[in-house]
């Protein structure tokens, strides 16, 4: 959408399109007074924002859930069979998150709060994953409250299926393993205050100067390469001297800038470094039993259930069409009628036992039972 | 309903008190500034477009008593600024922020035009409004009404910009179908 486009052609007048945009622009100023009172309104204003921020919350909650179910997933993958130890010790795994565990980047810091307000969606501050104690913020999960145990399987990333022994109840849980999967869960939900910025927005360094989260992003002087994922880059910024910087970059190109701690490294976690993540719309679980494979086809119709229901939500018409496979693995489902250029990119991110498709500002967790 | 303060505005005008002037750009300077630069584009012939406003607005109270300041004086900026804009057709300029694309793809064809064509329009804006949930509606007017930048609604009321601009594509869509409903407009070639 051009906001802006130079009129005239140096020769006057403007063209009949333009003066069709212009006798729409003045029939505004013929509406009626309640409604450019109410678009005026502190109040009302305030109104709006505590609904979206009700939205949020109910994010929030689902998002901590789902986070500590799929730190639990992720760290059972990587756990030889039998011993179960937290993934930060997890060895010969392929997995990203464990590399990034692993790396030495500073923990963040408490006092990174908020800046002057000219960045960033203030709802989405409240967003992420809750600095309570798991327990206390969110719902129960099915994973941490059930006492069985799947079998873990070698971690293989697959792009179109879930394969292998995903055992559904037989195997008993050893205390240690339930402490650590409790460990687990609270180190993830522990993660401090996140503040998300948005291209085009910006922070400042330690040192005064300005960086912002734009376009382009020079790989190479920015910061530390923390790991890769979904063919994104997440750095870890120099020159925030009070706080963990990271940024979420893909072709050059800066998506997003957060202080969350990425070492769990969670999917979700990422995804809202990627500013798709603004409300968890729901977390479906896949079907009873052990899955041998998840086809293409259940994708599909899961990620058009997840983008229809937030259609409805938000009075949008689902005119979801296209779900395509790109070359990484991942998907991404064009919105609009056939033909129609598409407006966002949608990520359907597939682990060993979980998958997560995100979209705007919707995410699905999917955990295998 | 006049709130009170603009009631005590009012009633300076009324009372030819010149103190009703700097009171109205203390309230809505900002908002009548901020309607005419995203029109004309340019601080100066904003300041020129505000201070007619205040012009016409002595001139007309009384004999009009408007119930909602604010809104009466939306209107005049809005046109004051929108003349402005038409006398500088000829010349290039950057920098206003009427977003046409966005306004071209509700109007597509259309056999009116001038007074005519803004009734029209204006009858079903006005209904199209009046259909819309409150939340949307505000977007609407933020974004046509005051052509503000979606970053700004989206802070403004806790949005993301993504989705901001989703619901707005979706909402013309939607505007642009009443029009033609109404006969404002034919299916022409849009986007």
């Amino acid at each position: 959408m051009a906001e802006n486009i130079n009129i005239g052609n140096g020769l006057g007048g403007i063209s009949d399109r333009e003066q069709r945009a212009l006798e729409l622009c003045e029939a505004f100023s013929l509406a009626e007074d309640k409604f450019v009172d109410e678009m005026m309104s502190d109040e009302v204003a305030e109104k709006i924002r505590a609904a979206n921020r009700r939205k949020t919350l109910r994010f929030r909650s689902s998002v901590a859930a789902c986070a500590a179910v799929l730190a639990i997933v992720v760290g059972i993958g990587v756990i030889p069979k039998g011993q179960l130890k937290t993934a930060e010790s997890a060895e010969g795994a392929n997995n990203n998150f464990v590399a990034a565990e692993k790396s030495d980047a500073a923990p963040q810091s408490d006092n990174y709060d908020d800046y002057d307000g000219t960045t960033g969606d203030k709802a989405e501050e409240e967003i992420g994953f809750s600095d309570k104690p798991q327990g206390a913020a969110a719902p129960e999960s099915p994973i941490t409250t059930t006492t069985a145990m799947r079998e873990e399987v070698a971690p293989e990333k697959k792009p179109k299926t879930i394969k292998g022994g995903l055992g559904n109840h037989g195997n008993e849980m050893t205390a240690e393993a339930e402490a650590d999967e409790d460990n687990a869960a609270s180190e993830d939900a522990e993660s401090g205050k996140k503040v998300r910025l948005a291209p085009g927005e910006y922070l400042t360094r330690a040192d005064g100067t300005d960086w912002f989260v734009g376009n382009n992003i020079d790989r190479k002087n920015c910061g530390k390469l923390l790991y890769n994922e979904n063919g994104y880059d997440v750095y870890e910024l120099n020159g925030f001297d009070n706080g963990y910087m990271t940024a979420v970059v893909r072709d050059n190109k800066c998506f997003a800038a957060i202080t969350a701690d990425f070492q769990k490294g969670s999917l979700a976690e990422l995804a809202h470094g990627l500013k798709f993540a603004g409300e968890l719309h729901c977390d479906q679980y896949m079907s009873d039993g052990e899955v041998k494979e998840l086809d293409e086809s259940v994708f599909r119709n899961s990620a058009l259930r997840i983008l229809t229901e937030y259609a409805v939500d938000y009075d949008l018409d689902p005119e979801f069409k296209n779900i395509d496979l790109i070359g990484d693995g991942n998907y991404i489902c064009r919105l609009g009628n056939e033909g129609e250029t598409f407006v966002e990119p949608i990520y359907i991110s597939i682990h060993d036992k979980a998958v997560l498709i995100v979209c705007y500002n919707a995410a699905a967790l999917f955990v295998a039972k | 309903m006049a709130t009170a303060e603009d009631s005590r505005i009012i009633a300076l005008y009324l009372a030819r008190d010149e103190r009703a002037i700097s009171e109205t750009d203390t309230k809505y300077g900002s908002f009548c500034r901020a309607i005419s630069i995203r029109i004309v584009g340019d601080s100066r012939d904003a300041e020129e477009c505000v201070s007619d406003t205040y012009m016409k607005t002595w001139n007309s109270i009384p004999p009009q008593q408007p119930e909602s300041l604010g809104a009466f004086l939306g209107r005049i900026v809005r046109n004051i600024s929108l003349d402005c804009y038409r006398k500088k057709a000829a010349k290039k300029r950057q920098g206003d922020c009427i977003p046409f694309e966005e306004l071209s793809e509700c109007l597509p064809d259309t056999q009116n035009s001038g007074e005519e064509l803004t009734n029209a329009v204006a009858q079903s804006l006005n209904e199209f409004l009046e259909s819309l949930p409150q939340e949307q509606r505000v977007y609407f007017m933020r974004r046509y009404y005051m052509n503000e930048p979606l970053n700004l609604i989206a802070e403004r009321y806790g949005i993301s910009a993504n989705k901001l601009g989703v619901m707005m594509h979706r909402l013309r869509k939607k505007f642009k179908e009443k029009l033609i409903k109404d006969g404002v407009c034919t299916e022409g070639g849009g986007r």
